[in-house]
């Protein structure tokens, strides 16, 4: 299929990529949009999946939804985050080689593609960093001041009162709860060690560091539970959610001491406590990244060179500029303006930090957001809609809506191959419009099932150019940049939205339409936990995904989405009250 | 009665501790005891051993070499750069198994086993896996010479007039079907079996000291203190996911995840070795010593013996023949010859692995002080290296040039160490060629590296020189055929035979720059 793309591509100068992508589309329709739960069977119910999880229904028991999670391990940037959280970061820099060996996660969030568990490179990453750093740390009395108390000023000469109190104390903060009596005195036998391999103190203090950095309770997420009831997480766990949840790292003092007094089981105290978490420096990154991950940012393409040209900017770094671009907007919605997701699919906030941005944006260079000519909203982001062609491609940006707003999932055709080659044979592509050629290329009843959905999200955006700039008409260069002609811009679209169809015009009817149906409200509750959890939702998670849903659907600000995430997850878990 | 040096792998030796002293130059006339030792004049031993570590089939090249060292020109030798070795530039096949020996080691490359074909190397030099006797069913004929371990084993400059217990130490962890070093066209098989060397070594239990008995040393090696160090953090760390995996929280499938995350640190654990090299160590017991002698202990059996054996003078060359590639039954060899390129993934297991049992033997020879102060590693050479420079899948047959030669110790500072050392811009007589997208390229011929050992164990050129040809090197064909149909000038393998003569070399050819030359 992409060969015989391809091969087009060489006939018809100027189009054949936009062609070749078509063929590369094609998709057919084999998701499921009305699939519920799996019936129940065998497996326990917290580890089912479920075919569609955006339509999984709160109906199951209370008991069965208590699921105290599985074990998985910290993240890239949660390791990264953790350790920036628990050690000073000259403490870190050494390591800075050791650390890059942690090998990074994908970048988008898609089904299955978070592997759970440790391998090699991250085991040996863990490993070297942890004596890296203990090294460094016990060498350098600034920086062991920072981690331990005065006593262990000079660890050579360390009285065990001293450390058992650094071993309890920094111990609390590694594995985020107090460590037992049993764990103290264990690290405490661990520094005592007679081996020959140990010529001093400070070098058993390197030890214990050590020890401690490679603690299964630092780099996996372990939840652990109250007394006789297995199903109910204690208050250590339910901090740690909250923490990663909010911020991607480990509980500050104030959360742990929350923790500690019992006061994380009140709902008010719990949502207080997420909100100053998300409402900090710390929150925000984590808001970056989670977004990253659903749009997938870090993926979208290089703008084509003869788009770059014919908009008059220049090239390098502008895929960067589109990134942070599109997250200042989701930023400014989130965090400023506590916008709801209809916001968040209908703001005009634009943010021209550039000259170049400034450009393709249709706004004055500012340091802030300012309105645009018209809503964009989140499918207006010029880093969504960036083209690596020199035509807009509908079947991609379709594509995009489709499964990063509508968590539809289309599986390829089997045994459909493209006939967009012969389709398009004959015909002067420069006289066709990109719509045009989207749809006769498309048009044959076997891609007309799928492309009936995934054309009409494009159709809508075509309003915007390669690079995401406004236009009114669609102006038809060579792939040498030659301008041929400009040609009339159609952006209305009929769309399939909760299995019925309905016409919207622009951008501005795909995001409102978009922003009211429950497809899209169901998906961006599937989305946000699948960026804070990094794993599909279960059936055992159905009425976390609920609550998350009914809040998208309530308009509730997106910033209270993220807040109702962490407490749906401590009521399932039977953490709160 | 088997006359010396034939067909036996190692020789008893019947001679007195006092007859090796006397050949070594030492002058010590009563019973040597630790607490004597100050009476021995540590600087007149010889402390200069050197071990062969052997594999077949070579390497693919980009998974052997470090990556990402800054290399600059080594002044005054053109064509040769180097650059030092760092702990995050090693391979996937060292991988962290030499870490805290890197400035202990060094990595050679671009030298060509001039003459390949098959697997030819036995001609020059002990890196051999080629049975010199047969070869598809026809008797070989030809001019060859001792390979590089007996050389010296026979050389007066190495043991003299003195008769070790062992003249070379040849053991191997892969079986004894090949044989792996030749002396006057003779097999000489290896030993596997630890109890068969230890016999050999210690007879009647009992070692005749050798002459650098030493106190034992009053702690571990820096090296060796900080792998104790680290491998008792990952029993420390082992011990904890144990305790969370028995945790009742955790279920089956997180006792999956844990299990594995384990098995990953037991990997870090195998690598750091068992840090018990300086301890093993103890020439007050060369008369109380034992090996396991099990499969399972077989790479610490060797290690032991080798080290030991060169602790209390019981030999000073050692040839140790590491896991084979050629067993068909691991799917390793058809992966070198190109058969199987699925069996690729066993191959650089099995280099691990080799890798991993040479960073352990490095290890416990750098454990042990000997009385000149320096470490046993300090004191001698190892050479880790192959009978092929690259046939590993899709290679295209079996080619000599950038072989893979990792050598270790500075034989008391005659060699430099701690370097990548890159002599593929020297004028040599290696070929260029591709293998999947990696170029090799020839430098001087591996003769030189030979010439460079030979020269600082002192051995004179008439002690390796054949029938009046000048230099080391290897000398004729290899079959019947060969020889006499073409005369060595033509066909098939007369390119063979001519590069051979070029790739000869006298004592003047050393390789610069690794060879210090002290």
């Amino acid at each position: 299929m992409v060969r015989r793309g391809l091969s087009f591509s060489r006939v018809v100068v100027g189009y054949g990529a936009l062609v070749s992508i078509c063929g590369l589309s094609i998709y057919g329709c084999t998701g499921s949009f009305d699939s519920g739960g799996t019936p129940p069977g065998t497996v326990p119910l917290e580890r089912m999946p479920v075919e569609d999880p955006t339509a999984l229904q709160c109906t199951i028991s209370e008991a069965d939804r208590r699921s105290v999670g599985d074990l998985r391990r910290l993240s890239h940037d949660e390791y990264l985050n953790t350790l920036r959280a628990l050690l000073p970061a000259a403490a870190l820099e050494p390591a800075r080689p050791v650390l890059a060996l942690f090998p990074d996660d994908p970048t988008a969030i898609s089904p299955g593609e978070f592997d759970p568990s440790h391998g090699r490179e991250h085991v040996d990453s863990i490993f070297r960093t942890s004596t890296e750093v203990a090294e460094t740390i016990v060498a350098d009395p600034a920086l062991l001041g920072q981690i331990a108390p005065d006593c262990l000023a000079d660890p050579s000469n360390a009285e065990a009162p001293c450390v058992r109190e650094w071993i309890g104390e920094f111990g609390r903060r590694v594995v985020r709860r107090p460590l037992t009596d049993d764990e103290i005195d264990s690290y405490f036998a661990l520094y005592q060690t007679d081996d020959e391999g140990f010529t001093d103190d400070a070098q058993r203090i390197e030890l214990v560091l050590a020890a401690l950095l490679n603690a299964p309770e630092l780099v996996f997420h372990v939840t652990s539970t109250e007394g006789d009831a297995p199903r109910v997480v204690d208050e250590y766990t339910l901090a740690s959610r909250l923490s990663y949840r909010t911020q991607g790292g480990p509980p500050d003092d104030a959360l742990l001491q929350a923790a500690e007094t019992g006061s994380l089981a009140d709902p008010a105290e719990l949502r207080t406590q997420a909100e100053r978490l998300l409402d900090s420096e710390e929150g925000r990154n984590f808001v970056r990244q989670l977004f990253s991950r659903w749009l997938a940012l870090d993926d979208r393409p290089e703008p084509d060179r003869v788009a770059i040209e014919s908009a008059g900017v220049s090239r390098d770094g502008i895929r960067e500029e589109f990134r942070e671009e599109a997250l200042a907007y989701v930023e400014h919605v989130i965090f400023d303006r506590r916008g709801s997701f209809t916001d968040l699919m209908t703001d005009d906030a634009v943010f021209p930090g550039t000259e170049r941005l400034a450009t393709i944006l249709d706004a004055e260079q500012s340091d802030g957001p300012v309105s645009g000519p018209s809503p964009r909203g989140l499918l207006g982001r010029p880093a969504l809609l960036t083209s690596p062609y020199p035509r807009t491609n509908i079947i991609t940006r379709g594509t995009f809506v489709t499964r990063r707003m509508l968590c539809r999932e289309l599986e390829p055709p089997p045994g459909v191959d493209t006939v967009a080659d012969a389709l398009l044979e004959g015909r002067d592509l420069t006289e066709m419009t990109a719509r045009e050629i989207a749809t006769v290329s498309t048009e044959p009843p076997a891609c007309a099932e799928c492309h009936d959905q995934l054309n009409p999200p494009g159709f809508a955006l075509e309003s915007f150019g390669p690079l995401g700039q406004f236009r009114r008409q669609e102006d038809v260069y060579t792939n040498e940049g030659e301008f041929v002609r400009s040609l009339e811009i159609r952006d209305e679209a009929d769309l399939i939205l909760d299995e019925a169809s309905s016409e919207v015009q622009g951008i501005e009817g795909l995001g409102s339409a978009i922003a009211v149906s429950e497809e899209a409200t169901s998906c961006a509750a599937v989305q946000v936990f699948r960026a804070t959890h990094l794993r599909e939702p279960r059936a055992s998670d159905a009425c976390h995904i609920d609550a998350l849903r009914a809040a998208v659907r309530e308009e509730r600000s997106l910033f209270d989405v993220l807040v109702e995430n962490v407490i749906a997850e401590a009521r399932a878990v039977g953490g709160v009250n | 009665m088997m006359k010396k040096h034939e067909r036996l792998p190692v020789r008893i030796c019947t001679s007195s501790r006092r007859m090796f002293l006397g050949a070594l130059g030492a002058s010590v006339s009563i019973p040597l005891l630790p607490s004597l030792v100050p009476e021995v004049d540590a600087q007149d031993l010889d402390y200069s051993r050197v071990l062969f570590a052997v594999w077949s089939h070579g390497v693919y090249q980009p998974l052997w070499y470090p990556t990402g060292i800054p290399m600059s020109d080594v002044p005054g030798q053109p064509g040769v750069r180097s650059g030092p070795l760092s702990a995050g530039s090693m391979s996937l096949y060292m991988d962290n198994y030499f870490d805290g020996l890197l400035d202990k080691i060094s990595i050679l490359r671009g030298i060509s086993q001039i003459g390949a074909w098959g697997h030819p190397t036995p001609l020059a030099l002990s890196c051999s896996e080629f049975k010199p006797d047969k070869r598809d069913g026809e008797p070989i004929v030809g001019l060859y010479p001792s390979s590089i371990d007996n050389v010296l084993a026979d050389s007066s400059a190495v043991y003299g007039g003195a008769s070790p217990a062992v003249d070379v130490l040849r053991l191997s962890l892969g079986g004894t079907r090949f044989t792996h070093s030749i002396r006057n066209f003779r097999n000489l098989n290896c030993l596997d079996s630890a109890q068969d060397a230890f016999d050999l070594l210690f007879p009647g239990g009992v070692m005749s000291p050798g002459g650098n008995e030493v106190p034992p040393p009053s702690g571990p090696s820096p090296a060796e203190a900080e792998a104790r160090r680290r491998r008792l953090l990952v029993d420390r760390v082992l011990g904890d996911y144990q305790r969370l995996r028995g945790d009742r929280r955790i279920g089956s499938a997180d006792q999956q995840l844990l299990d594995q995350t384990m098995d990953h640190y037991r990997d870090l654990q195998t690598g750091l070795g068992d840090g018990s090299g300086g301890g093993m160590l103890d020439t007050s017991l060369c008369s109380d010593f034992s090996v396991a002698n099990s499969d399972s202990a077989r790479v610490d059996d060797h290690i032991r013996l080798f080290t030991q054996g060169f602790a209390c003078g019981a030999t000073r060359i050692g040839y140790w023949r590491m896991r084979s590639s050629h067993s068909d039954s691991e799917g390793a060899h058809q992966a070198s010859n190109g058969a199987n390129q699925s069996a690729s993934g066993l191959y650089t297991s099995r280099m691990r692995e080799n890798s991993r049992d040479v960073g352990l033997l490095l290890r416990a020879m750098d454990g042990f002080v000997e009385a000149n102060g320096k470490t046993m590693l300090d004191n001698s050479l190892v050479v880790f290296c192959s009978d092929l420079a690259s046939s590993v899948y899709g290679a295209g047959g079996h080619t000599g040039i950038d072989a893979p030669f990792l050598v270790a110790g500075s034989l008391g500072g005659k060699f430099e160490t701690g370097q990548l050392i890159d002599y593929s811009d020297m004028s040599g007589d290696g070929l260029l060629q591709n293998i999947r997208n990696y170029d090799l390229r020839g430098g001087p011929p591996h003769n030189e590296l030979m010439i460079s050992i030979l020269n600082a164990f002192n051995v004179p050129a008439s002690d390796y020189e054949v029938d009046g040809q000048p230099g080391f090197g290897t000398y004729g064909c290899t079959r019947t055929r060969e020889c006499t149909a073409n005369n060595y000038t033509q066909g098939r393998y007369s390119d063979f035979y001519q590069n051979v003569q070029r790739g000869r070399r006298g004592p003047g050819a050393e390789l610069p720059f690794w060879r210090k030359g002290a």
